[in-house]
This record gives structure tokens, sequence and C-alpha cells, in this order.
């Protein structure tokens, strides 16, 4: 009888730690490969940029990302050409533009 | 199993620890941070050069997309823009007839990435079919004309999106084509009977309908 409840503690104890691995690794996984929408939507208002500009034309650049207030910074070949006054906390979607064979560096900061 | 005081010094030190880690969280000073999402962006990137590479092929140029790639990677590093190892089959295919014709020209790419594969694809396509002839009066010549209904589209696909664009054209001779859009990527045009006329679309990718 002393026996069997011995095992049953272990049982018992070896389902909590399993329980227990699979949160964390949930909770890793969400916290690890999970975006804000906002920067999700960024991503995607780029991609449709780049496939629809042939040329990459600053100006016009600017005012389409304007459209989004989470951008709040950029810089385009290590010039800033965009910030907000006073930027808060941000990451940063970086990406490349072919414009007349020759490549043109892009870093946005979308607030966090 | 843990006792009522057990289980409350276990709920006392959770709370304390949240609350450490949230006034530890504030204190953090904001530090941009680059963001490991991929998807769109790095399937627009390679969606780009393969367009920039299928204009450079169709207008004769050279495009080293080798050396291209080459730069994607060194910009992986410096840049951090995650693109994964790339491999493409470029395609092209065309069959010019009097009476209705087509070509496409596409590149195909597989992304790979240490736990995913992607495939992401660019094509450029056109079709066109005999409608009628007409007669042009060009100083003072009659020239016999055929009309052509075309069709001219981009289709970029990844796994994220598929999108298609019917972009504008224009034809290399302008004053000797006529040239009408209708819609939904169809245009109607006018050449000279047992002539070759170019095309050029807004992304400078040049193709043929022969009259």
């Amino acid at each position: 009888m002393y026996c069997g409840d011995e095992e049953m503690r272990h049982i018992e104890g070896i389902l909590i730690t399993i329980i227990y691995l699979l949160f964390l690794a949930y909770a890793y996984s969400s916290v690890r490969y999970s975006f804000p929408n906002h920067i999700v939507e960024v991503n995607r208002a780029l991609a449709y940029y780049i496939i629809i500009h042939k040329h990459l034309v600053v100006e016009d650049f600017l005012r389409y990302l304007k459209n989004n207030p989470s951008i709040v910074f950029v810089k385009i070949n290590n010039r800033v050409v965009y910030s907000t006054i006073n930027p808060e906390s941000y990451t940063t979607i970086n990406f490349v533009f072919l414009n007349n064979s020759r490549w043109i560096e892009v870093i946005i900061g979308v607030k966090c | 199993m843990l006792n009522a005081r057990g289980q409350i010094l276990l709920l006392a030190i959770a709370l304390f620890t949240a609350t450490l880690l949230f006034i530890l969280s504030s204190m953090n000073k904001p530090t941009p941070k680059l963001t490991k999402y991929v998807g769109e962006l790095q399937s627009s990137i390679i969606l780009q050069i393969s367009r920039e590479y299928v204009s450079d092929t169709s207008m004769g140029r050279y495009l080293d997309l080798e050396g291209l790639i080459n730069d994607l990677y060194d910009y992986n590093v410096s840049h951090g823009i995650f693109i994964g190892r790339l491999s493409y089959l470029y395609s092209n295919y065309t069959d010019l007839d009097v009476n209705n014709g087509y070509g496409n020209y596409t590149l195909t790419w597989n992304v790979s990435y240490p736990y995913l594969e992607n495939k992401v694809r660019f094509s450029f396509y056109w079709n066109y079919s005999f409608l009628n002839y007409y007669y042009r009066n060009i100083e003072g010549i009659v020239v016999k004309y055929s009309n052509y209904s075309l069709y001219v589209e981009h289709t970029y696909i990844c796994p994220q999106f598929k999108v298609i664009i019917h972009p504008c054209i224009y034809a290399v001779e302008k004053k000797v084509v006529d040239i009408k859009y209708v819609g939904n990527g169809v245009w109607i045009i006018g050449i000279p009977t047992n002539t070759i006329q170019k095309f050029v679309d807004e992304y400078e990718i040049k193709f043929k309908v022969k009259g």
C-alpha cells in the first residue's frame, strides 16, 4: 500500500514536470517567434512598396512611410532622413533595394 | 505536497520576482533591436532582383545574379536582412505566330533557412491573338495593319502572397504602332502586317509581337 502511494507521487511529480516544461516551451516560443501586429504590417507595407516600385525615390518613399504612425525613424545609406522628435524605444527592420544596379541600404525604426 | 505556509511562501516569491522583473524592465534603457521577422520583406527583395534580372536579360544587358546573391549574403552579416541560402532557375519561352502567340520569362528561387524551405517565383507573361485587319494612311502611303488583343502580366509568388500586376506598356516604335488599354491587363494593339514589333513595360521588360 505504502509502495503504491510512493509510486503515485513519482508519477504525479513526473506529470507536473512535463506540464511545466510544456508551459516553458510554449512561453519561450510565443516570446521568441511571435511578433506584434504593427511589425508584421510594416513588413508587408515595405514588401508591397518594393514590388510596386522599380526605383526608390526618397521623398516618395517617406511620404508612403509617414502614413504609418508606428514608424519613428528612417535611415537610407547611413543617412537619417526621417525621425520623430523624440523616438521611443524602437526595433529596426533592415532591407536593401536594388536601384539602377546599385544597392540602397534602408533601416526602418518601428515602435516596440 | 507543500503545506499551506509553503504555498503562501511560493506565491510571495512569485509576486516578488514579478515585481522585481517589472522594475528592472522599466529601468532598462531603450536600445534599437533588430527584428528577426522573416517573411514578406525577404521574399520581396528576391522578387525585386528577379524582375531586374528579367528586365536586363530581355533588354540584352548582363546582370550578374551571382554577384547580387553574394551581396545579399554580405548584407545578412552587416545589416541582418535574413535572406536564406539561394538557388535559382531561369527559364524563358516564346512562341510568336501571326495569328496568336505567347511568351514568358520566369525566375524561380529556392530559399533555404535552417528549418524552412521557401519557393519564390517571378514570372512575366504575355499572349496575343489576332482580331482583324485595318488600313492606316501614313504620310500618303496606305499600310495594312493587323489588330491584336494583347494580355500582359507580372506574377509574384511566395509563401506569404501572390501578387499579379498588369504593367503599363509602350511600343518601341511609337509612331508606327497603335495602342490602347482596355483594362485588366488587356491591350488592343495595331501593328503593320508582316512585321515584328517590340514593346517595353514600365519595369523595362522587353517583349515582341509578330504581325
